[in-house]
């Protein structure tokens, strides 16, 4: 089962309907999502969740992502970077519950032994074209697929951050330049339309002759 | 006791885990350094306010510093003028 | 029995299930009542869009706090005492009467708490993330922003560590407001870009 290629990576799907909004929304819709929320707090603050939070998030069962609430997504990276810490067990979770506790699926990406090195300075300039490199990896990523292949324009540079690619399966960081590209319409979808811009890191990129 | 001596000592640690996209915080001491700052406020029966002005003069007072080191700053100097804390030795 | 039902679609409440891992966390050391609850407190309460709405009110009334705001977003809402978790890394993206900007995250839910809170629901939810970069302008109609033909929609995926917040067109008749007069026109909406003031 592949993880980046998952369900969260939602940019220009269809079918979606229309976005409900609820009026005067209250931040947490009852108690068990302020307490949700808590135990996430409480489990990020001590650093127990080392890094993989949001990849927890997309490795869960495609179907209970896309119907569950939200803050249900961080009960459940939090119950899955726990166990996977070793801090709490799969047995006594079940125990607890009195039925088996679902977490995500586990991490099938391999743990990288070496991160490559980190780069600083930028390979790319305000105006250049690149184009998204096309790739489906195992594990976390930080590239939507609906920009990858395309030809986009360095809009902005925006400094040099760790790369997910790497922070989330590797014991060591590496950091490299990110920008804003800017793709049209036409690019990504065929049609005429108004231009999105995405935050990139620099080995998603490739550059292209002008 | 001095303010900054309640929290860990960690302010600069390397070593320290971070969770990828600052989902919360760098470092765990930032989380609680945030935690004191909500509790000194309730305690003292002061408002959030009253925290973000120290906040604002501590950033201003030194605009390259790192935010929560800021913070830190503003969180002693708050507890010291709600006399939380007594100035017991000068840094 | 399978393992799979460790990982499929969970047949117990939800309430259940927080208070299982609550519990489980509590016995292992692992939840600090008092530190814990004043955090949860402070997303609660002491961040909101109204933080957002006072950095909008200073750009509109003092030019160089507004230059400073679009060269360096995260110092220039540092002035204003905002700043830390998601918002370490601010670009504040300008409307015009050529441009209309809108954020979205469309891998997860990523958005500025340090100046608008907590995200409400439709932002986190599969109809905006995935028609957002796919139909801006059919969309922002939909949800009662109809942007005139002939501004360019500009839409910003926060899918790295930038976090953005949109600096609304200033109202017209608003000369006269002060800054206090001023925050209060800003719309949470309008600063992510699916409203216009």
């Amino acid at each position: 089962m592949a993880n980046v290629d998952g369900v969260h990576d939602l940019g220009g799907l269809q079918g979606f309907g229309s976005v409900e909004v609820e009026p005067d929304e209250p931040v947490f819709h009852a108690g068990w999502e302020r307490r949700a929320f808590r135990l996430t707090i409480a489990s990020m603050i001590a650093g127990h969740l080392s890094g993989r939070f949001r990849h927890s998030i997309e490795r869960m069962d495609p179907v209970w992502y896309l119907e569950s609430p939200y803050y249900e997504h961080w009960l459940t990276a939090t119950a899955t970077g726990l166990v996977e810490a070793g801090l709490i067990s799969q047995a006594d979770l079940d125990a607890v519950l009195g039925v088996p506790y679902p977490i995500a699926r586990p991490i099938r990406a391999p743990r990288l032994t070496d991160p490559g090195e980190s780069r600083a300075d930028p390979r790319h300039s305000v105006g250049d074209r690149v184009r998204v490199r096309e790739w489906h990896p195992l594990g976390h990523t930080r590239a939507p697929r609906y920009v990858q292949g395309k030809l986009g324009s360095i809009v902005r540079s925006d400094g040099a951050f760790s790369l997910p690619d790497v922070e989330y399966h590797c014991d060591v960081k590496r950091d490299e330049p990110t920008y804003s590209v800017r793709f049209d319409a036409i690019e990504l979808w065929g049609e005429p339309g108004d231009p999105v811009h995405v935050d990139l890191w620099e080995s998603y990129l490739e550059g292209v002759e002008p | 006791m001095n303010g900054s001596s309640i929290l860990d000592a960690g302010l600069a640690d390397p070593s320290l885990p971070r969770d990828n996209g600052a989902l919360v915080f760098d470092a765990p001491w930032q989380g609680r350094a945030l935690a004191m700052a909500v509790l000194a406020v309730e305690r003292t029966g002061s408002e959030w306010d009253d925290f973000r002005a120290e906040l604002i003069g501590s950033i201003e007072g030194e605009p390259e510093r790192p935010y929560w080191e800021s913070w830190v700053v503003a969180l002693d100097r708050f507890l010291l003028a709600t006399h939380v804390i007594a100035r017991t030795a000068t840094l | 029995m399978s393992d799979d039902h460790h990982h499929e679609r969970p047949r117990t409440p939800v309430e259940d299930r927080v208070d299982a891992l609550e519990a489980l966390m509590t016995e292992k050391g692992l939840l600090d009542p008092a530190a814990i609850d004043s955090v949860v407190e402070y997303y609660e309460h002491a961040v909101g869009p109204l933080n957002g709405a006072r950095v909008v009110a200073r750009a509109w009334s003092d030019p160089e706090y507004h230059d400073r705001l679009l060269a360096d977003g995260t110092s220039a809402i540092a002035e204003l005492g905002f700043g830390g978790p998601e918002g370490d890394h601010m670009v504040v993206v300008e409307n015009t009467e050529q441009v209309h900007n809108a954020v979205v995250c469309t891998l997860c839910s990523c958005y500025p708490w340090p100046v608008l809170g907590l995200p409400p629901n439709w932002y986190k939810n599969a109809p905006y993330r995935s028609r957002m970069v796919r139909e801006p302008r059919v969309l922002l109609a939909e949800m009662g922003c109809a942007v005139p033909e002939g501004v360019e929609i500009r839409v910003w995926d926060s899918s790295a560590e930038i976090r953005y917040l949109v600096l609304p067109l200033r109202p017209t008749g608003s000369e006269d407001l002060d800054e206090g007069e001023l925050a209060a026109l800003v719309s949470r909406d309008s600063m992510i870009g699916v409203a216009r003031l």
